[in-house]
């Protein structure tokens, strides 16, 4: 699990995400406390297909610690063709997430292997980062 | 005309493709059809010499044949790729991808934001072909195949979309991202509520394969946009051809650029998938070098100038067209030539196409072409099988 120190001092954490794909993307970051059964609050989200989140305030850093933020992106590629080519773009699909304002400063986070997964037919891709704020 | 007809046409077709292939009993149906690369139609062997410049292909690859035995040259081998998708560059997004410029003025509310449609925004698929035919291109007496390798690219340098088009595809994207910010409401609460990280990762896959109607709804809308004809178009293309005269000397063979402008008029009912029927209209000009040219029974070089068109209905899934070309010569005692002929072809599926030119094609006599082919598309495009009547005139 990627972590994030968000220091104790009182200071504004800001988060975004830049995706890297040709396909119709959403992308949306919820906070929450894993575990606790609580619904997740909503802190951040794309404004256009691109997926891309802007730079977003999350939080103040001591109100964060211990709870995860987690950013969930929807590509479509459905637009792209046919199979091997959506499968080609899907392999080419990169997400980085940036967090500052915390004890880290500036901090980068990638979307891993692990994070995507993708339709059989290769229509839809979803991506799901969780990160812990420590 | 009926599906059932073809396929019984197709059934008796496909072993004459088989034999002349000599490909393995695994060959998949796609790689049954050439690309119709301006590498290949330099040789004249593409069922139509006009290209129908709709949407950018894609990355298509096509091996017809393994390498000669024993001769160290592909029998019949044919590439095409397009760079952009072998590379990949830093901020790609949809809207770059589909040619879309947003503005940058801020939106106000009750006035939308407009986007304009970038009309260079094809030259970013241009593709390069690549071809190595075993073929006698050379008129002398002797009927000894040359290696042949020639190379091409081809580019669509102007695309003019009906009026709205960027609006009214940057509306439904919208459309579709706010849809989208809703189902992940549901599908992310879903995944935060589950600890495990390996049932959280199942439970993720098993999503991905949900139907959500509303944004899948819109995604139609997006397809059937996207694959509206354009209004004008104007593609060039570019090929360079060499001949192996013998196994250490290379020449230069034909060399050739040709350009086609198109335009397509939507005309009947507008359905779910937008407009199915068109008028299509294609101008095109091609310029030929070739060192290997009959003329009174002597081998000379020629230069030619091919112009003409093509004037084609297009339903949903048959296209009925007549093509015309007048060939013309920079020598003098060479008269012009005419290539006149019928094309005709039905979709048989998403990307299978069933073709057919008949009529008369160039040559030194009238020479009646009557020909079928297969074609397997990417996209919405067609690609063409290698023409063997017209290599066999050649």
């Amino acid at each position: 699990m990627d972590t994030y120190k968000a220091g104790s001092e009182f200071s504004q954490i800001m988060l975004s995400t830049d995706i890297n794909t040709i396909g119709l993307a959403g992308s949306r970051a919820t906070l929450f406390v894993p575990g606790s059964g609580y619904p997740s609050i909503a802190v951040a989200h794309s404004v256009d297909a691109t997926g891309d989140i802007p730079v977003s305030p999350i939080g103040i850093s001591n109100t964060l610690k211990g709870k995860r933020i987690s950013i969930m992106s929807k590509i479509d590629l459905s637009i792209i063709g046919d199979l091997e080519a959506r499968q080609k773009e899907f392999n080419h699909i990169s997400v980085s997430y940036f967090l500052e304002g915390g004890a880290e400063q500036n901090k980068e986070f990638t979307a891993e292997t692990e994070d995507l997964t993708h339709a059989e037919n290769y229509m839809t891709a979803l991506i799901y980062k969780a990160i812990d704020i420590i | 005309m009926k599906p059932a007809i073809f396929l019984v046409f197709l059934a008796g077709v496909f072993p004459c493709f088989l034999k002349a292939q000599k490909v393995n009993s695994e060959v998949k149906l796609k790689d049954l059809a050439v690309p119709n690369a301006p590498s290949f139609m330099i040789l004249d062997i593409s069922p139509s010499l006009i290209e129908n410049p709709t949407t950018p292909k894609e990355f298509a690859f096509g091996a017809l044949q393994t390498m000669g035995q024993g001769e160290g040259w592909p029998q019949n081998y044919a590439m095409e790729f397009t760079p952009y998708w072998w590379i990949k560059p830093e901020k790609r997004d949809v809207y770059q991808f589909l040619g879309l410029k947003k503005s940058k003025e801020p939106v106000v509310a009750g006035v939308e934001n407009v986007s304009r449609y970038n009309p260079f925004s094809g030259m970013k698929f241009t593709n390069i072909s690549m071809a190595f035919v075993n073929k006698d291109l050379i008129p002398d007496t002797s009927s000894l195949s040359q290696k042949i390798f020639s190379i091409g690219l081809h580019s669509n340098i102007l695309k003019y979309n009906r009026p709205l088009y960027a609006n009214e595809l940057d509306k439904e994207i919208n459309n579709w991202h706010q849809a989208v910010q809703a189902e992940l409401t549901v599908l992310q609460e879903e995944l935060n509520q589950e600890n495990d990280p390996v049932k959280r990762r199942k439970l993720q896959q098993q999503q991905n394969n949900k139907v959500l109607p509303v944004s899948s709804d819109i995604t139609r809308k997006i397809n059937a946009i996207i694959n509206q004809k354009p209004l004008f178009s104007w593609d060039i293309a570019a090929a360079y051809s060499v001949y192996g005269i013998n196994n250490d000397r290379f020449r230069t063979g034909r060399t050739g650029i040709w350009t086609t402008i198109a335009s397509y008029f939507p005309f009947g009912k507008k359905t779910d998938e937008g407009n199915q029927n068109y008028l299509d209209l294609l101008l095109c000009s091609r310029y030929i070098h070739d060192n290997f040219s009959l003329s009174q029974s002597r081998l000379v070089t020629s230069n030619s100038l091919d112009a003409g068109g093509k004037i084609a209905l297009e339903f949903a899934r048959i296209n009925i067209g007549a093509e015309l070309l007048q060939r013309f010569y920079a020598d003098e005692n060479r008269s012009s030539k005419t290539r006149a002929v019928g094309t005709i072809s039905y979709r048989l599926d998403n990307n299978l196409y069933i073709s057919g030119t008949f009529g008369k094609d160039f040559g030194p006599v009238n020479k009646i072409i009557t020909l079928f082919g297969l074609n397997w598309g990417f996209g919405d495009e067609k690609i063409d099988l290698p023409d063997e009547a017209i290599q066999n005139n050649n």
